[in-house]
């Protein structure tokens, strides 16, 4: 009887899982359909006449992520934005050793590079021209990370439990 | 008086004009379209207007809504294209002066590519054809500004754009190449709006004043908005990169480039009469949209003018975006919301 009643308790236990997957699902669906909703709308305000749209052609190809992703054992989720670490590299450059990525301005300059939260939207034309649907379009797609962090814990959850069951 | 000399130059390349603009759609047009269930429906829509045939080549497979934006974008070109070779004189420098603006647009494009590490192969089929100039590619050397004016641009039309532009000697970032992007713009509106002025008869002067002035306007509210957001752009250099011309200069312009809130912003725009309002409800961007194609509508009922060819330019501009917008949403499915394009004719 006991046995049954723990079994009972599982299979309720996974059934909440479960609904509270779906749940999830549909927010998730509901936050990325309304960020491509936004995403378009953007395309469609953008004034700028360049050619071609929001996407992989404005990219910032030197651009350092914002958010770590830490997985523990079980292959649960954390994403976290990144520590702000102030790291300063004085170099004196020459005009003779120049690169494209160096902006040399003469002799005895001195570069300073540190990690600053930089919102990526300024990949996208800038602060001063992207339009209010693009931002909109970014909230919606960020709104999205927390609940897929959740659906991958919750998923994790339910093949824990589904396995604990099928070992019962 | 006006029309009795125009068409003797100018006669041929009005007439294409109005060819072009009776083959806009119209509202009953864009309602087929937005009844289409897939992209083949569009296509198959679209090649009983002007547009004709102009996805043939697309396999069906690859059809996607960027392909149909990219294709009606290319007839735009080809038609802007044959309007230019045929033109001369006062007509054909008005027609390199619509593509200066282009022009801008692409040097900024290099330079953002440039520092964001992209290839040049990358970035060069993204520039907008009517904005190439030969020295274009050169461009991506971009060490800094004044090196790039002295070996690159001094040579191309957009030198006198430059004169304001040197005086920030900060190294070329994202913020700084908006920065640079919106003076040059500034200073190509005001010499395009004098060389109407002083160049073109009525009533093309007066179209093109109108125009211009609200192309202005629409940047200043678009600054003054955007620059709510980030704080490294002070109410001096906000008054720098808003033009001097238009409806909201000088008085709101200045009200513009001081204020430091929503409110502030809507209370300047809400000063002239024919933007009040466009701050309360909706998306401004559409408001704008709309009040811009109701001018190129209306600039079409005057005769002998060469600002039919720029009204021409910006609706059909207005068209391959709702196009897109219509594609965009059968494509997600999001039926509901596909009625909101701009549709004058």
């Amino acid at each position: 009887m006991t046995k049954d009643m723990m079994n009972d308790d599982s299979y309720i236990g996974l059934l909440k899982l479960l609904a509270k997957y779906d749940l999830l699902l549909e927010q998730f669906q509901k936050s990325m359909a309304d960020g491509f909703y936004n995403l378009g709308r953007a395309n469609y305000h953008n004034k700028d006449s360049l050619r071609g749209r929001y996407g992989m052609d404005y990219w910032d190809r030197s651009y350092e992520g914002q958010l770590v992703a830490d997985i523990d054992g079980r292959g649960d989720v954390n994403i976290t934005k990144r520590e702000i670490i102030d790291t300063e590299n004085e170099e004196k450059s020459e005009a003779s050793n120049s690169q494209i990525r160096r902006r040399n301005r003469g002799d005895n300059e001195e570069k300073k590079k540190k990690f600053k939260q930089t919102d990526p939207l300024s990949m996208f034309g800038g602060s001063l021209t992207a339009p209010m649907s693009l931002r909109q379009s970014q909230s919606n797609f960020k709104s999205g990370i927390p609940l897929m962090v959740e659906l991958i814990n919750c998923k994790n959850s339910i093949h824990q439990l589904v396995k604990t069951i099928g070992e019962d | 008086m006006e029309g009795v000399y125009f068409n003797i130059d100018n006669g041929y390349i009005e007439g294409i004009v109005r060819g072009y603009r009776n083959g806009l759609l119209t509202g009953n047009q864009y309602i087929n379209l937005t009844q289409c269930e897939t992209l083949e429906d569009l296509k198959l829509q679209l090649s009983s207007t002007d547009y004709g045939n102009f996805l043939s080549s697309v396999p069906p497979e690859s059809l996607t809504t960027s392909v149909i934006q990219e294709q009606a974008s290319d007839k735009l070109y080809q038609e802007f294209n044959y309007i230019r070779d045929q033109s001369s004189g006062i007509t054909k420098t008005f027609l390199d002066y619509i593509t200066y603006g282009y022009m801008i647009d692409n040097v900024a494009l290099m330079i953002t590519g440039t520092i964001h590490d992209r290839d040049k192969a990358e970035i060069l089929p993204r520039c907008h054809p009517l904005g190439w100039f030969d020295t274009l590619p050169t461009l991506t050397v971009a060490t800094d500004l004044e090196s790039l004016y002295e070996t690159v641009l001094v040579d191309t039309p957009l030198a006198p754009y430059f004169r304001d532009c040197f005086n920030r000697a900060d190294e070329l970032d994202d913020l700084n190449i908006e920065i640079i992007r919106n003076k040059l713009y500034k200073a190509y509106l005001q010499d395009f709006y004098n060389f109407v002025s002083r160049k073109t008869d009525e009533p093309a002067r007066e179209i093109m004043q109108t125009l211009l002035g609200f192309e202005a306007d629409r940047r200043s509210i678009n600054i003054s908005l955007n620059s709510l957001q980030s704080a490294d752009i002070d109410p001096e250099l906000k008054g720098e990169l808003m033009p001097d011309l238009g409806q909201l200069y000088p008085v709101a312009t200045s009200q513009l480039a001081q204020a430091s809130e929503f409110e502030a912003v809507s209370a300047a725009v809400n000063s002239v009469y024919e933007y009040r309002g466009i701050l309360e409800s909706g998306n401004l961007e559409d408001h704008l949209y709309k009040l811009e194609m109701e001018l190129c509508r209306d600039a079409f009922t005057q005769q002998f003018t060469v600002s039919t060819i720029w009204s021409w330019m910006k609706s059909k501009e207005q068209e391959v975006r709702n196009i897109t917008w219509i594609a965009e949403c059968i494509a997600q499915n999001q039926r509901e919301r596909i009625n909101n394009y701009i549709s004058v004719y």
